[in-house]
């Protein structure tokens, strides 16, 4: 089985400690990109920056993303994941600690595929990101993994 | 005048057939000849005391004088026709042709005296008499028969009274009235109640039955000739006119109310004669039956009627004769106009001149004197008699008489009771005087300009609004304070309300104030040219300057107010989401801190305390700042004057372990101006700069703190040879909690602090930054200490 690759685009590094250490408990093995704002994270899924030249880095399988994000704001990443062609099949999972109607509504409207907030409660985090890996890694059947080459990047 | 020289010469022409004819009759110089009359006031009548009144009757007693002829006057209220027929009259005095219709027999003179009728119409009424439908007259016999013959085609309305005819007029409740003509002019003078204001339209009637002759039996042809003749002589010396002339006002009310009793039931002439035959006979039993003390119910009836219809006469007559200085002539209404008897009234003097208010007494006395001197004139005075106390307003026609050698003999009056109209017209003047003090007392300004827009009357008030007083303002345009603008703004509002009777506007105009400031005026423009009265174009302003300021500052503080709440909407939300963040920290590694003490995996149990003891250290200083944050705007320090140099080094003071750690050099500008500030903020808000300066510089920091000239402000700025911002960033860093890197120890609070601070005190804030010049540049106003002007170096210095 091959691993899977996440994107997360979160600026604490302390709450993606905590997410790379519950996502998807012992069940699902996965390779964890974590990015700190909207620029880089942009810029691992077009290989520009500090990406550039990465051609073996495998599209995300999913991509968390927080909304409260340093330069470029985890709604305007969303918008443009959603609005290009070459990214636009990639689930996108909204992980936040907001739980504002607006934001919500927000991300829905540009398409979001999933919207969770983050449980101040430590075993209600590990059973909500136990079950979102496992959902999003083993048993959702994503885009991505149907190209006929898994791992190629479908940007090429 | 041909219409006279014809009546002339008719007349002499029946009086010298007649003088043929009257081989048969001659005059008998020892008979007294019984001259009839139906009593037909003001012609002829005979008055409660038996003794005849009229003009026909003073007219034809002064013609048989001057005849030797005597003259009995009797009552036949059958009339003319029948009274000739029966002989029960020698003579009738005043009657037109038709009389030979029912008594073929009668001789008539040619006429003496013509009654002439007149149609009283609205001054609308534009179409002639086809127009007319319904046509009014008051309760005798000759103007109905008049309408009936030349108004045929027209409904015939008969009134009780000649005023209630009038009144049908004028109320348009008739199409017109026919009326006699020296009733018309009686009315134009003096018109019935409620109809002053009614214009009425009069178009004289040709009818030949209204020529008036001497009718008689063949048998004293001759006297009502000889009579005749001496009318004609009496023409000739001004003897008529002189008899006719007191005459003129007057309107026969005694007659119509005895007519009125009667006709009210049934109004045929055979009713009538029978009711007048019946009424006669009441009054002369009830004055013989009276002295017999043999009263009847009937005797009873009658005197009262005709008490109660001579004392509802309420125009007082009388008649003062200069030679003789007594009242030859005192009417029944004495008692009710003037407070005394006839009897009383007998004297010498008009005993009422004694009651004359003594205010009054000395215009009443001048116009009594000029009326003696031959002059017509009337007075309004008051009087009060012991009888009744109340006192009361007279209108008073003096009228003098005047005899053939051109002298004045006699004084002729008419008096009535208006003190109900004075009290009106008291009552209305008081009313007009309240309403004056109104406009001058009030706080709008009512102005009155002509057709040309010149002020013809300003109200007082104008002073307190635009500064001018009213003196001032009389005579100027009256758009004259408008500003300029304003009136080319609403010009063809303006002009069409200036051109336009009855048009208005309502506009809000700008006015300068004799101080020069602006003031909001309400202005309503009316065009009242065509009401009278007024006349003119009516400005009514009300200074609404305060209202429209009040208005204004509403609705700034409206939406300062929402701004203001939608911020802290803004920081609600973002506080709630970011102090989440480091409780969300916490608790995720508490619970793995759990886990690791359980296992004994120290380790992995200090490393995750690290964070933890991190995160809640971030915590502690977000909470600091933004309660520092939020204190910007509750805790106002006083303002002063003080050195922005100062503040610098102050700030630099306070960073010095900092800016000495990372090695960093700063400049301060030791001549920036003095600022106007709370000194404990801007020391913040350098401090803030400094360290962010400092924060994001690679090597060697190098800070410059300066001014600079924007056009007028002094510019302060704060700059950097550090990393620089990009320019999509720009407004967003001072945005709370946000941050360009996520690695930075910063909370994210500093620069919305700065941003506050700057704002708070009216001064502004940017950053400038961009890939050519390295670094970044903080730039920001603030309020300038008072400074002197700035002192110009001329050439010659």
């Amino acid at each position: 089985m091959a691993t899977s690759t996440v994107l997360l685009v979160e600026d604490d590094e302390n709450h993606a400690e905590l997410i790379r250490r519950h996502l998807g408990g012992h069940r699902v093995r996965f390779d964890l990109i974590h990015v700190t704002d909207g620029e880089e994270a942009i810029d691992y899924l077009l290989r520009k920056g500090n990406f550039q030249g990465l051609d073996a880095s495998p599209a995300p399988q999913v991509i968390l993303l927080d909304l409260r994000l340093p330069r470029i704001d985890g709604l305007e990443v969303l918008r443009f994941i959603k609005t290009e062609e070459t990214l636009r099949l990639i689930p996108v999972v909204i992980i936040s600690s907001s739980a504002a109607e607006k934001d919500v509504r927000d991300s829905y409207r540009l398409n979001a595929n999933g919207y969770v907030v983050k449980p101040l409660d430590f075993k209600e985090f590990r059973s909500l990101m136990k079950e979102l890996g496992i959902y999003w890694l083993d048993w959702n059947q994503s885009a991505s993994l149907a190209s006929p080459k898994p791992g190629q990047s479908p940007l090429q | 005048m041909p219409g006279s020289q014809r009546f002339l010469a008719a007349a002499l022409a029946a009086g010298f057939i007649a003088a043929l004819i009257g081989c048969r009759s001659v005059i008998d110089r020892n008979k007294t000849y019984r001259i009839g009359t139906d009593n037909s006031l003001p012609y002829h009548a005979l008055n409660e005391q038996g003794r005849p009144e009229g003009f026909a009757v003073d007219v034809l007693e002064a013609a048989a004088r001057r005849a030797g002829v005597r003259l009995e006057w009797v009552l036949a209220t059958e009339g003319p026709g029948p009274a000739i027929n029966s002989g029960a009259v020698d003579l009738w005095p005043a009657v037109g042709p038709a009389v030979t219709q029912r008594s073929p027999s009668a001789h008539l003179t040619a006429p003496w005296i013509r009654n002439s009728y007149a149609l009283v119409a609205r001054r609308d009424l534009k179409g002639g008499f086809g127009e007319i439908r319904t046509i009014a007259t008051g309760p005798f016999l000759m103007p109905q028969r008049v309408a009936s013959l030349l108004l045929a085609h027209a409904g015939q309305v008969v009134f009780p009274s000649r005023d209630e005819a009038w009144r049908a007029v004028c109320e348009n409740k008739v199409d017109g009235a026919i009326l006699e003509i020296r009733v018309i002019q009686f009315f134009s003078i003096q018109p019935p109640g409620g109809c002053s204001e009614q214009p009425l339209r009069v178009t004289g009637l040709d009818y030949p039955g209204s020529n008036l002759s001497i009718a008689a039996p063949p048998k004293s042809a001759a006297v009502a000739d000889a009579l005749r003749d001496e009318i004609e002589k009496m023409v000739e010396s001004r003897e008529l006119s002189a008899i006719l002339e007191p005459w003129a006002y007057y309107n026969a009310d005694d007659a119509q109310l005895i007519y009125r009793e009667n006709l009210n039931r049934r109004n045929t002439l055979l009713a009538y004669i029978i009711a007048g035959v019946l009424l006669a006979a009441g009054v002369l039993s009830a004055l013989q039956w009276r002295r017999n003390h043999l009263l009847s119910k009937a005797a009873v009836d009658a005197e009262q009627r005709l008490k109660r219809i001579l004392s509802s006469i309420q125009e007082v007559v009388w008649s003062y004769s200069l030679s003789d200085q007594k009242l030859s002539y005192v009417s029944s209404a004495v008692e009710a106009v003037y407070g005394c008897t006839r009897e009383e009234s007998g004297g010498k003097s008009p005993p009422w001149r004694e009651w004359i208010h003594p205010e009054d007494r000395d215009s009443f006395e001048k116009t009594f004197r000029r009326a003696a001197a031959g002059d017509a004139v009337s007075i309004e005075y008051r009087i009060r008699s012991p009888q009744r106390p109340q006192p009361r307003w007279i209108l008073e026609r003096l009228t003098p008489v005047i005899d053939s050698s051109g002298a004045v003999t006699r004084i002729d009056a008419a008096a009535m009771d208006v003190t109900a109209r004075m009290e009106a017209e008291l009552a209305r003047k008081a009313g007009e005087e309240r309403f004056r003090k109104l406009i001058e007392k009030g706080t709008d300004v009512i102005a009155l300009a002509d057709a040309e827009g010149r002020i013809v009357f300003i109200s007082p008030s104008v002073a307190d609004f635009i500064g001018y007083n009213h003196e001032e303002m009389s005579g100027l345009p009256v758009l004259q304070c408008i500003l300029p603008e304003d009136v080319q703004a609403h010009q063809s509002e303006i002009q069409s309300v200036f051109r336009t009777p009855g048009a208005y506007a309502n506009l809000e105009l700008r006015v300068r104030h004799k101080d020069g400031s602006i003031r909001i005026a309400e202005c309503r423009f009316r065009n009242l040219t065509n009401i009278e009265g007024v006349g003119g174009i009516v400005v009514n302003s009300r200074d609404i300057t305060e209202r429209r300021q009040a208005e204004q500052d509403k609705g700034r503080l409206i939406d300062e107010l929402e701004a203001r709440n939608a911020e802290l909407e803004r920081f609600a939300y973002t506080v709630s989401h970011d102090l989440k963040s480091p409780l969300i920290t916490i608790r995720g590694y508490l619970g793995f801190i759990e886990e690791a003490a359980e296992k004994g995996d120290m380790e992995q149990c200090r490393a995750d305390l690290t964070r933890l003891r991190h995160a809640s250290g971030k915590m502690e200083r977000m909470l600091g700042e933004l309660l520092e944050l939020s204190r910007v705007g509750l805790v106002a320090h006083p303002k002063e004057k003080v050195s922005f140099s100062k503040l610098a080094r102050e700030a630099a003071a306070l960073l010095k372990g900092e800016l000495d750690a990372s090695n960093a050099r700063l400049e301060i500008d030791a001549a920036m101006p003095d600022v106007f500030v709370d000194p404990g903020r801007i020391v913040q808000v350098l401090q803030n700069l400094i360290e962010n300066a400092v924060k994001f510089s690679e090597s060697k920091p190098v800070i410059k703190i300066g001014v600079g000239d924007d056009d007028v402000t002094p510019v302060f700025f704060v700059k950097d040879n550090g990393i620089g911002i990009e320019p999509q960033y720009h407004s967003r860093i001072f945005e709370l909690f946000e941050k360009l890197d996520p690695q930075s120890e910063g909370t994210g609070i500093g620069l919305s602090l700065v941003r506050r601070i700057i704002e708070m005190h009216g001064g502004k804030i940017w950053v400038e930054s961009n890939e050519e010049a390295e670094g970044s540049t903080f730039c920001f106003t603030l309020p300038l200490a008072a400074v002197a002007p700035p002192v110009n170096f001329s050439e010659g210095l």
